[in-house]
This record gives structure tokens, sequence and C-alpha cells, in this order.
């Protein structure tokens, strides 16, 4: 009761330095949540990427429905395929003359059609290394009637290294936008508790046992801390709001606003439990 | 009450901050301690509320002994000690009544309890009427009167005043030793550390003289 009742003392008496403590932990959560949805659109826009990861299987000419349809059943059993779609000779005729629309002479000069009949094969989600397309494309291989598979292996491995270089990229930037916002905001806290160390001394001289002492102030980080990540997911949320009038893109609702109150509670209750400890053990008492 | 037996103190290599102190204050007694600045008044007053421990040598105080003593029992010998300084030391962002009450709401009296002790403290040193004003609104020896007020509101059995008068005009001097002594008359002892001779003067009590570290004059009446 005590506590609460003086955090709350302690933020209204002490109110321009709370606004200033509020302020710095929404402009550091406000740039860490920049990131956040960066990083979100990145890794969506990967997962497009990697969800267009096919696998072609090219039959043999001869090849009757019977067979098509147990080689089908048979690819699907195989773990990581997510679907298999079936190109007949004539629809896979039909979807060249289509792409091959501004050249008709070299369709002329086709008397037959060459074209295989084939599956088109797509994977599950986290079966799209090269490895793994590798590994099913294998097992594929070795069914009878199955005369080639390609799976664009150049495509591949260049989106692999890709995802791994900007993962490595937004880790480092996370790591040091996160750091950068932990000092912050417990450097901020801490300036707010030191501002009153008068305060401390005086709780400690009249018996207040350590933890009555540690209690109001971090209370106070803590709600300095969620308030400042509250305001900053509430201005993301704005942001994104008036921009998607001319950009689309995905916002993380519920996530963000987790993130950023639940990270600037954490950091308010460090910063603010660290800054009273230095008081606590500064004298012998 | 509090003992000090062979109590040093060193702060920095080969700096003695107090050295073989022996002294011992009864229940109820008055005493001043009195030294040049830096004698070593304050260090033996921070002695007593442990906000230091001696070197070698042992402090007792109401039953705990500084060799003994746990960190989370400090708080609790606080509390059978009332501290006032030179410069108050009162939380300058509350106002009269929430300085006094906070001694006792750090300790989670009941509030309707608070009230009532509050108000007989403020009324003790006479400043009721200003219950509401704030630290900076008030004169020196006004906010010493709330400082003893604090300090007075668990019924210490000790008072320590450090230079109490330091900062205040002759006149609220008067007024401060004068509550001093009666609040010695009730029964609390006052251990008053103080460079200021002519205050001593004026009220003949036990002097305890301290120089450099080391007490060298201890009358039970003043000469």
């Amino acid at each position: 009761m005590f506590s609460i009742r003086e955090a709350f003392i302690g933020l209204r008496r002490n109110g321009l330095t709370a606004f200033i403590a509020v302020g710095v932990i929404f402009f550091s959560l406000l740039i860490f949540g920049l990131f956040l949805v960066g990083t979100f659109n990145l890794f969506g826009i990967i997962r497009i990427a990697e969800s267009k990861v096919e696998i072609d299987a090219y039959l043999s000419d001869d090849i009757s429905l019977k067979e098509v349809n147990s080689l089908k059943s048979k690819i699907s059993k195989i773990v990581g395929v997510k679907s298999v779609n079936y190109l007949s000779k004539e629809r896979a005729m039909e979807k060249f003359k289509k792409e091959m629309k501004s050249a008709p002479e070299l369709l002329k000069a086709l008397e037959t059609n060459p074209l295989p009949p084939s599956f088109k094969i797509s994977v599950e989600e986290g079966y799209n290394s090269l490895e793994d397309i590798k590994k099913i494309s294998n097992k594929i291989r070795i069914f009878e009637g199955v005369e080639d598979v390609q799976y664009g292996e150049a495509w591949i491995r260049r989106l692999d290294k890709l995802v791994k270089i900007l993962f490595l990229f937004d880790v480092v930037i996370g790591l040091v936008i996160s750091f950068a916002s932990i000092f912050v905001v417990s450097n901020t806290i801490r300036l707010t508790v030191i501002s009153r160390k008068e305060s401390i001394e005086v709780m400690k001289l009249v018996g207040a046992t350590d933890r009555m002492v540690r209690s109001p102030f971090m209370l106070e980080g803590v709600i300095e801390g969620g308030v400042g990540g509250a305001v900053s997911a509430g201005i993301l949320y704005g942001l994104y709001v008036i921009s998607q009038k001319f950009v689309s893109y995905f916002f993380p609702t519920n996530i963000l606003f987790g993130a950023l109150v639940i990270f600037g509670i954490i950091l308010g209750y460090i910063g603010s439990r660290n800054a009273v400890k230095t008081y606590l053990v500064g004298g012998e008492g | 009450m509090i003992e000090f037996k062979n109590v040093t103190k060193i702060f920095q290599k080969n700096w003695y901050a107090v050295r073989e102190i022996n002294l011992k204050i009864d229940k109820g007694e008055f005493v001043f301690l009195v030294g040049k600045s830096g004698a070593g008044k304050s260090t033996l007053l921070r002695l007593i509320y442990l906000d230091i421990f001696p070197d070698s040598g042992e402090v007792n105080v109401a039953g705990f002994s500084s060799h003994t003593i746990k960190k989370k029992e400090i708080p609790f010998l606080r509390r059978k000690i009332g501290v006032i300084f030179q410069d108050f030391k009162l939380l300058m962002d509350k106002n009269v009544y929430e300085n006094v009450a906070f001694a006792l709401e750090v300790t989670n009296t009941p509030r309707r309890k608070i009230k009532e002790l509050v108000m007989n403290a403020l009324a003790d040193v006479g400043i009721t009427h200003k219950k509401n004003s704030f630290p900076y609104q008030l004169s020196g020896g006004e906010q010493q009167k709330v400082a003893i007020a604090r300090a007075l509101v668990r019924e210490p059995f000790i008072l320590l005043a450090d230079e109490p008068t330091g900062n205040i005009d002759p006149a609220g001097s008067e007024e401060i030793i004068e509550i001093l002594k009666e609040i010695n008359t009730s029964g609390t002892a006052v251990l008053m550390a103080t460079h200021q001779m002519e205050l001593i003067k004026k009220l003949p009590r036990r002097v305890v003289t301290i120089d450099e570290g080391r007490i060298v004059e201890d009358s039970d009446v003043f000469h």
C-alpha cells in the first residue's frame, strides 16, 4: 500500500523528471518498435519468396493416367511436400503458347508437342532450404516414370544466401538497438532515482527496510517503462494507419504492443532496481 | 543503552576518524559532544545508528551489537533512534505533515494511528499550524522543528542531534535547545554534537570533548 501510494506521489510531485523519463523511454522504444516492424516485414517478404520455391518433376511421355495418380500419391507422402499439381502434355503446351505469344513463328515451327507431362511440387515451410529441396528431389527422382527433376538450384542458393545475410544483419541491428535501449532507459530511470537520493537516505534513516526503500522506486520505474512502451506502440500504430494510404505492409499490432510494453516494463524494473541498489549498499547500512 | 568499547574507525589509510573510544550513555541522559569540525563527532553519531561500522572495538546500542547485528536488523535498530542534522534532511517534495508521517509509513503503521502520532509530535515542537507547508516555505528553525518531530514520532529512546543549530539564527537556536531540553525531561536521552560552546554554558550537562578522534575530556557536569 505504502509503495503504491509513494510511487504515485513520487510520479506526481516529480512530474517533470517522470515526464522526461517517459519521453526518453518512448523514443528508445519507438526505434526498437520500428526495427520490429521492419523485421516482421522483411521476414514476411522472405517467406513469400521461399514459398515460391517449386520442384518440377518431368514424367515420361507415355505415362498413363493411372500411373500419374499413383505417382502423385507417392510423392504427396514424402515428408516436406505440401502439394503436387499435375500438368499434362496438353496443358503444358497451352501454357507455353501463352508465354510465347510474342514469338508466333517459333510456335509454328513446332509440329508436335515436345513438352513432357510434369508435376509441380511445392514444399512446406521449413523445407525450403537447398538441402531439403535436394533430398526431396532425390526421393522423387527414383520413382518409375519420373524422367528428370529440376528445382532452380541457382535461385534457391541465392535466396538462401540472401536470407542468411539479411538475418545476420537484422540480428546485429537488433542487438545494437536493444543494447542502446537498455542503456538509455536504465540510465534515464537511474537519473530519476538519483534525483531523489535524499529520499532514500531519509527512508534508511527512519528505519525503512531495503524492500520498503526499493519498492516505490521500482514501481515508478515499471510504470514509466510501461507507459513509455505503450505510447511508442500507440504512435507506431498511428504512423501505420497514416502510411497505409501510401504503402501497404504488415503491422503486427498485438505483438508490437505486447513487446514494447513488456520491454519497457522490464527496462524500468531493471533500471530502477539497479539504481536504488547503489544507494542501499552505498552506506554500510 | 549505548556503549562504545575501544572503538576505532579508519576512513582512509592512516586517517583515524575516531580512535579507541570508550563511552557509555545511560537512559535519559543529556550529553553534549563537543569538538572542532572534523574532530570525529559525526562519525561517533553515525556509529550509533550503524550508518558505518567500527574497524575495531564494539558498539552496543539498545541490545544490538555492531559485532553480531545482521544487515536486515539495522532498520529495526534505527526505529529506536531519532536523528536530526544541521541540514535537516527533510523531503522537499513532501509537506510538514507528510515528512513526519513518512517515518511511520515506512514501518507500516496503521493510518489512523499515524494521524494521531504525527499531530502529537507536531504539537510537541509547536509547528502544528504549518502542517501543510512545504520545507522551502519554512525558516531554518521551523525546519529543524519538523525534523525533531519526525525523529520523535516513533518515541525513540535517544535523540542524536548532529549540530542541530548550525544553520539557525540565535533566537531559533535557543528555541531548539529548549525543545531538546523538554524532550530530555520527558525521558528521552539526547546526544547533541556541537561546536557552539555558548550553548553549553546555558545548559549545564555532561560534556564529552573529542579531539582528533579521541575523547579528551568527559565531565558529568560542565565546569
